[in-house]
């Protein structure tokens, strides 16, 4: 086990050096840079965009820009600094990459911990009751873009006033003294938005669900077990069911990485303080190292969802190795 | 905003409290203005938005259904009025200045000064024109956008950073938006010396700052080092300075300051709105360390932070919200003894979009926003007596909408080739050229159709918010087909194929491509409308949609392109913001920009004229020259003005002292005046 975890970070280094090749590349090659907005502005003057030009690197090629930045992760391990905060990417971006990830495990506790016991009930009670209710949400979740529910949740809190309307602390947050009620503002701001971010999971989870049990169900070493006089219980359980999580295991890693990108976009329009928000403002306003931070470390998420996925699984299954 | 740039992220609006800023014009007010932010994700969100809306009145009550219903007639019958009829939209009140002052003696409670500080002392502010209010209360105010970059006074370059610093810092002198005049800040007074160059600045005594350390000469003297120290990036550098010679700012005692200027300067009441006063004792020694830029950033202990103004920094929390108290020793006092602010807490919150300030002014988490959506404003206003707010319409706001044909000449380093086509360049040079194509806009059915009626039509680049800059008797250019046919008649431009587009005597269609940016729906549709127009007159006018960024370089840097249609932001009422817009050299002299000679004899006069503007020292006779330079400007239709949208302002009715106005800090710039009744 430890020799995977070791070849994935291995393998994971040249990886991660072509993403941020290509980001460079990609965002030297977009149109505008961060001084345009200065450009457009009357009283600046030709010669302090000269010199913000040079200070910033920006008469470098982007391989060089590319390569010293390099250097600055290696050797020092600093992202670089934010051109319009004027702090290092990593004091900026730590706090909104907590927040999302927050956001990103609670849908993911949510999607999973509903998703995995509704697919079996569906599976085990196949077109009968229980089994057309789970499809009916999971169709209802899959059919639903998030979007679309964001705005929904935005607007049901609003009508009814019982979930706030987007944030993650209410105004009067800072007022609180004691941990317990801090605790309670933010999850009560957490409801909403791992509903809707966890909604589209859901979906999935609960029909993979359904149809891998309903394919282990019929399997011989399933009825072998009834045969053998183990109760339906024990025989679903014990031996259908680790079966049928393999394939949601794998499933599992690349969830992670769209739970991301989902996120961005429930963010913005339930107000979420998370990296989303940040690197869209970072990418318009072409702020150079903290779109590449905000990629790199999309992508180290992106690695170790999968890495977990795939411990997970030899964990689950025995007869994975993975050596 | 005033220099240029519409829809630039709102993070570009460089705004400062002063009125030095430029930049801006998120124009917030269109659902897509967001686009500035460059969001697909948002485009694709009005469709669904739409979506919702259908399903929402489908599914809704009855009440709601008639009230949306109700809102819709609304918008109906301002779509069908003029202009002037915005005044009719119902629970809309119109802001004049006469019915902002009113005078009650209320009680106020008792209160300790920090020790050592006691008010009234003889230099304290009294502030006079104000109803006395009491002290107490948490105003929370929801913004546009991602929230501060910096709580510096001196390197801020967008608005949300401003907005909050504003509240932080006290300038050298302030400007109030309701007289739109300098009043005393730190300074006191501010005097020329006999040789018309120098001033002197005499400052209060006995102010102190939030640590309750005393503001001195001193101070004011750390400020400007700041600003001209090489290592701080700062566009304060730029604008202190005349003939491209720094102002040098030296003590003389504790409480006055001489500022040493090249030449004579007439803006520079403007001007010194650019020098910050900041605390030596805290910064001294991270900008001898090279670290300034650092000191005063987001992540920094607030404590940390010491200000001058009414409000101190209590907490920032990333993204979305600024949480700020009491200065316990900010030196304003009204006329019943009470130091102000009245607010304990003033709250800034960050929305990232438009439904969500309005949600939260709506279900009450948020007591005051500006600029709600035009197509959400009937229903906002029709809630305002069951919410107990006000819908307050401040007039046209200080940004506009602007439309120009590229005439640099010269061929492009880049390509070997012309910027432009050589015989486009000679028709876009011809002044009939450009009158005709202003005589072709049916500027007015736009504003109705597409700005709902909640814009003015302007013909000169100044915005009528500047009460006291903005000439309004310049050349208008009212729709008149028949009129831009004659001019093109005159130019030899005539239909000679009969397929409905002119052409010259050489055969050649008249025809050009004009860019805009992407993302803005009203733009776009505008400038859809523009083309049908103009094509109605026999040109052919064929939009483009490319990103704000790439847009920029065009007009800023590869200069290859036709014409463009852009929205300029407001950066201050003072024409000293502008200039570079109208001088031949200046950058922003978009058509044509960075001269090294004036191409043509209007250009050169408006130079001469901008030179003296700034020479003179009396400000009515600078109002004339400048008058004569917008006057220029709209005779030679240079740039096409096409209108500026009007500012709308919802707050509580709980609210006191609110001075609602049109131009930057729209609500928050007497902060320290406002109370809960």
């Amino acid at each position: 086990m430890l020799k995977l975890v070791l070849r994935r970070i291995l393998e994971s280094i040249p990886l991660l050096l072509a993403i941020s090749l290509v980001t460079f590349f990609l965002l030297f090659h977009s149109p505008g840079d961060y001084l345009a907005s200065l450009r457009a502005d009357p009283k600046i003057s030709d010669a302090f965009l000269k010199s913000e030009v040079i200070r910033l690197g920006l008469d470098q090629p982007w391989y060089i820009v590319w390569l010293k930045w390099l250097w600055g992760v290696v050797r020092y391990g600093n992202l670089g600094h934010s051109f319009t905060y004027k702090i290092p990417v990593t004091e900026l971006i730590g706090a909104r990459l907590f927040n999302t990830f927050l956001l990103a495990f609670c849908s993911t506790i949510f999607a999973w911990s509903i998703a995995v016991p509704l697919g079996i009930i569906a599976a085990v009670k196949q077109n009968k009751l229980p089994d057309r209710i789970a499809s009916g949400i999971a169709f209802i979740g899959l059919s639903i873009p998030s979007v679309l529910l964001a705005l929904f949740a935005v607007y049901f809190a609003a009508v009814t006033g019982t979930f706030p309307t987007g944030g993650m602390k209410s105004d009067t947050h800072f007022m609180m003294t004691d941990t317990w009620s801090r605790f309670k503002d933010i999850a009560h701001h957490l409801v909403l938005p791992t509903i809707v971010l966890g909604m589209g999971g859901l979906a999935i989870y609960t029909r993979q669900m359904r149809s891998n049990l309903l394919e282990t169900l019929q399997a011989d070493y399933v009825r072998t077990a009834m045969a053998k006089g183990l109760s339906h219980r024990t025989a679903v359980m014990r031996h259908a069911l680790r079966n049928a999580l393999n394939p949601m295991i794998t499933l599992f890693g690349f969830a992670f990485s769209d739970l991301l990108s989902g996120a961005f976009l429930v963010e913005n329009v339930m107000a979420w303080p998370g990296l989303g928000r940040t690197t869209i403002e970072a990418y318009t306003s072409k702020d150079l190292f903290t779109v590449a931070a905000a990629v790199m470390l999309a992508s180290v998420m992106l690695i170790i969802g999968n890495l977990t996925a795939d411990i997970l699984l030899g964990l689950n299954d025995p007869r994975i190795r993975h050596d | 905003m005033r220099s240029v740039i519409d829809d630039a992220p709102p993070m570009w609006r460089v705004i400062r409290s002063n009125g030095l800023g430029i930049i801006h014009e998120d124009e917030r007010q269109h659902p897509m203005t967001i686009n500035a932010n460059g969001l697909r994700a948002i485009t694709l969100r009005t469709t669904t938005l739409a979506a919702l809306a259908l399903l929402c009145i489908g599914c809704a009550p009855k009440e709601l259904r008639d009230q949306a219903a109700a809102g819709g007639e609304a918008t109906t019958a301002t779509a069908t009025s003029t202009t002037s009829a915005i005044a009719s939209l119902s629970g809309v009140v119109n802001v004049t200045l006469a019915d902002q002052i009113t005078s009650a003696s209320i009680e106020h409670p008792t209160y300790t000064p920090p020790e050592g500080f006691k008010l009234p002392f003889p230099d304290a502010l009294a502030a006079r024109d104000i109803t006395p209010g009491k002290r107490g209360g948490n105003l929370t105010y929801v913004a546009f956008g991602d929230g501060p970059k910096t709580f510096d006074p001196i390197t801020a370059n967008d608005s949300a950073s401003n907005e909050v610093i504003a509240r932080m810092f006290m300038g050298l002198v302030e400007f109030n938006n309701q007289t739109q005049t300098y009043q005393p800040g730190i300074a006191k007074t501010w005097r020329m010396e006999e040789d018309q160059r120098n001033w002197i600045l005499e400052l209060r005594e006995g102010l102190q700052w939030s640590d309750g350390k005393p503001i001195t000469a001193d101070d004011v003297v750390f400020g400007a080092r700041v600003i001209f120290d090489p290592k701080v990036a700062n566009a304060g550098k730029d604008v202190l300075q005349v003939n491209g010679k720094p102002f040098i700012v030296e003590k003389v005692d504790d409480y006055t300051v001489r500022v040493k200027l090249d030449a004579p300067s007439g803006s520079f009441q403007a001007l010194i709105g650019g020098l910050v006063a900041l605390p030596q004792h805290a910064y001294e020694d991270e900008l001898e360390a090279g670290t300034y830029e650092q000191a005063l950033n987001i992540n920094v202990d607030p404590a940390k932070i010491i200000v001058s103004g009414p409000f101190k920094l209590k907490l920032y929390e990333s993204g979305q919200r600024v949480v700020l108290e009491r200065n316990p020793y900010y030196h304003k006092y009204d006329q019943a003894g009470t130091q102000l602010p009245y607010l304990d807490t003033l709250v800034i919150t960050y929305a990232p979009d438009m439904d969500q300030m309005l949600s939260r002014f709506q279900s009450g988490q948020a007591d005051a926003f500006i600029r709600p959506r035009p197509d959400s404003l009937s229903n906002l206003a029709a809630g305002a007596a069951a919410g107990d707010y006000t819908v307050y319409n401040c007039g046209p706001g200080d940004g506009s909408n602007v439309f120009w044909f590229n005439l640099k000449m010269g061929l492009s380093p880049k390509s070997n080739k012309p910027y432009v086509d050589p015989t486009r360049h000679a028709w876009f040079s011809d002044a009939r050229f450009r009158q005709a194509a202003m005589h072709a806009l049916d500027k007015e059915s736009v504003i109705r159709t597409e700005m709902r009626g909640l814009a003015v039509s302007t013909w000169g680049l100044e915005s009528p918010a500047s009460r006291f800059w903005y000439n309004s008797n310049i050349t208008k250019y009212p729709f008149d087909r028949a009129k831009a046919g004659e001019l093109l008649d005159a130019m030899d431009l005539k239909d000679r194929n009969n397929d409905g587009i002119r052409e010259d005597a050489a055969g050649n269609p008249v025809s050009f491509t004009f860019i805009t940016n992407k993302g803005n729906k009203v733009r776009e549709k505008v400038a859809s409308l523009m083309a049908a127009d103009w094509k109605a007159v026999g040109i052919d006018a064929r939009p483009q949609f490319i990103d704000f960024q790439a847009l920029v370089t065009q007009t800023s840097d590869s200069f290859e392109y036709e014409a463009c249609l852009l929205g300029f932001g407001g950066g201050g009422v003072h024409p000293a913001n502008s200039m570079n817009v109208y001088l031949s050299s200046g950058r922003t002299h978009f058509f044509n920009p960075s001269q090294e000679a004036p191409a043509t004899d209007w250009e050169k006069e408006i130079d001469e004229l901008a030179r003296s503007f700034n020479a003179t020292l009396d400000i009515n006779a600078q109002r004339e020259k400048f008058n004569r330079m917008q006057a220029i400007m709209a005779d030679q239709c240079a740039f096409l003005p096409l209108w500026t949208s009007s500012v709308f302002v919802a707050a509580r009715n709980s609210i006191g002292n609110l001075k609602p106005s049109a131009i930057t800090h729209e609500v928050l710039w007497n902060s320290d005046e406002l109370f809960f009744k």
